[in-house]
């Protein structure tokens, strides 16, 4: 399992972490090559405390961050993360490789194989993880 | 309707990607060592209820680590690192090895139509082509990879049973059958009738929402396993009851004389379109399932980095299905030189019972070290039975690695040689890592 970080843990919650990586996704040129005509609602949903938000990205950039997530389950253009708040706020940061997340266990992905590698892929441009 | 075509998806793709050509070869390996069909229909019924008690506990790992890299996971969570990465780099020459088998043996097919083809050209062919298809990132729709599956096994039933049903009396099943040390028979059979069933478990990757691990994952993998017990078992016994023992043991497709057996020389014809839905359910699913493999690896740091790159433009893992591609030649090349297909297969079949025994020794680690972790699923095998499990698996692994009495030279020394080769990555990938990290850390400071 991930170590704990517990220095980010106090200075960030899940919506201001989201805030962070919305900012940096926005700011970033090579993002926009990344996810053209990638139109996702990607829900973030921390197992331990229940907090759920719904980020959209569309049109190149990251436009919404709401709390809960009114879409079907099965929805297509959804995808949802699911992971302790302590590993979501980590993730969104850039503090912890979201594959590493996969691989150890901390982090559950539901989507397509491809929105799975499409993900890691912007985590490599924004951060180089 | 969606509920249903969700089960049905993971059904038609535990069952399809367990269906290669290579069960038809195992099936002839089978009857090889136990030289009669009753024996095979009990050792592939045995090894089918064997794996799917071994699903309930892959279900308990799966719903504790939903959507995660299967085996990379549930054996590093749970496992000492060296341990459960020597057994992920077995189970990964396992893939390596399919990849070659299964083109081999698709090379083999065509030969019967085109018999002019070199089979190494075909074998690289194939191989070139799925490894293109891969690195595009075109992604087979679920919905035609549950026809294609669904079409192979009900094709595989339906020739079955109208080759079998009018010869039934040639079957020979009476009271000698018992008098042939039948017990060590199906000892040495039943390892390699693991292979018949080896690839369910990666259903585990494929859940649409954590709900899925609740009932459907863990319910669709006995499903998938009991469809190809069906299916394995009536082809057994349809190609006893048409072709003689020694026919079925003297080729690696011995699905081929049955067809022609049956449909004149047609039947190839039959055999290659079979073969081709095989290769689209079973080997492009499982060729891309290796690379996801490697992906995760290297992205781990335990491989070069570059194994782990990706297209930014398709979202393919282009580093990990071209490291899969080039390995995945080698071993055809390999195979296709000395014929190695049978050795390989049945050296694969006893490193996935070794790898099944470590999810069950998984499962109760983790329940020990981890009570109160979440589980959606819990597998309702009683302890003993899964200590039972780990005992028994490894020993018919072993069994399997001298069921093929005039090749057990050959096969020894593959599993012999896979295990090194595997001590020896894990040596090199933890100080690669090591190495990768002290990097990272002086260019931090």
């Amino acid at each position: 399992m991930a170590t704990t970080d517990m220095s980010a843990i106090q200075t960030s919650s899940l919506l201001s972490s989201l805030h962070d990586f919305q900012k940096t996704f926005n700011e970033n040129q090579r993002v926009k090559k990344l996810t053209k005509g990638w139109n996702r609602f990607l829900k973030a949903e921390a197992t331990d405390t229940g907090e759920i938000y719904t980020v959209t990205v569309q049109d190149l950039a990251i436009n919404a961050i709401e709390p809960g997530c009114s879409m079907a389950e099965d929805d297509e253009n959804l995808i949802t993360l699911q992971a302790a708040e302590e590993a979501l706020v980590r993730i969104f940061t850039g503090k912890y490789n979201p594959a590493h997340a996969l691989i150890d266990g901390a982090l559950a992905v539901f989507s397509n194989e491809r929105d799975k590698v499409k993900l890691e892929a912007i985590a490599m441009v924004i951060w180089g993880l | 309707m969606k509920k249903a075509f969700e089960l049905g998806f993971y059904v038609t793709f535990g069952a399809g990607i367990a269906f290669g050509i290579s069960s038809f070869t195992i099936l002839s390996e089978m009857f090889k060592v136990t030289r009669n069909s009753f024996w095979v229909v009990v050792s592939i019924s045995l090894a089918g209820i064997i794996c799917m008690l071994i699903s309930s506990s892959i279900a308990e790992l799966a719903s504790m680590y939903p959507s995660s890299p299967g085996v990379r996971t549930y054996l590093k969570v749970a496992l000492p690192p060296r341990t459960s990465l020597f057994l992920v780099y077995l189970y990964l020459m396992f893939m390596i090895m399919v990849a070659g088998i299964e083109s081999y043996l698709f090379a083999l097919v065509v030969r019967q139509l085109f018999p002019q083809l070199p089979a190494l050209a075909l074998a690289l062919g194939l191989l070139a082509c799925t490894v293109i298809v891969n690195l595009l990132g075109l992604e087979l729709p679920r919905g035609v990879q549950m026809f294609t599956t669904a079409a192979l096994i009900l094709s595989v039933l339906c020739l079955g049973i109208a080759g079998a049903a009018p010869h039934l009396g040639n079957l020979h099943w009476n009271s000698s059958i018992f008098s042939d040390h039948p017990l060590s028979q199906v000892g040495d059979a039943l390892g390699s009738a693991v292979y018949l069933f080896i690839g369910f478990e990666w259903v585990t990757m494929m859940g649409f929402s954590a709900k899925a691990y609740e009932r459907k994952i863990p319910i669709s993998m006995p499903l998938a396993i009991l469809t190809n017990i069906v299916a394995y078992c009536i082809f057994s016994l349809a190609l006893a009851t048409r072709i003689p023992v020694k026919a079925i043991t003297d080729t690696a497709i011995p699905q081929i004389p049955y067809f022609v057996q049956i449909f004149g020389p047609r039947g190839s014809v039959i055999g290659l379109a079979l073969s081709i839905l095989a290769i689209i359910s079973c080997f492009n699913a499982g060729v891309m399932g290796g690379s996801r493999l490697i992906h995760a690896l290297a992205r781990e740091g335990n491989f070069p980095k570059s194994w782990g790159k990706i297209s930014l433009n398709t979202g393919a893992p282009i580093g990990g299905v071209l490291a899969l591609g080039i390995m995945a030649a080698i071993a055809s090349v390999i195979i296709v030189s000395f014929e190695l297909e049978e050795v390989a297969a049945v050296v694969g079949s006893a490193i996935v019972c070794c790898v099944y025994a470590a999810f069950m020794w998984a499962v109760l680690r983790l329940r020990k070290t981890q009570p109160n972790a979440r589980r959606t699923f819990r597998s309702p095998l009683p302890v003993w039975l899964h200590w039972a499990l780990i005992v028994v698996m490894p020993i018919a692994g072993v069994l399997a690695l001298f069921g093929i009495k005039d090749r057990t030279i050959q096969v020894l020394s593959t599993a012999i040689g896979l295990v090194v080769a595997s001590a020896v990555t894990v040596l090199w990938s933890t100080r690669y890592k090591n190495q990768a990290e002290l990097r990272l850390q002086a260019k931090a400071s």
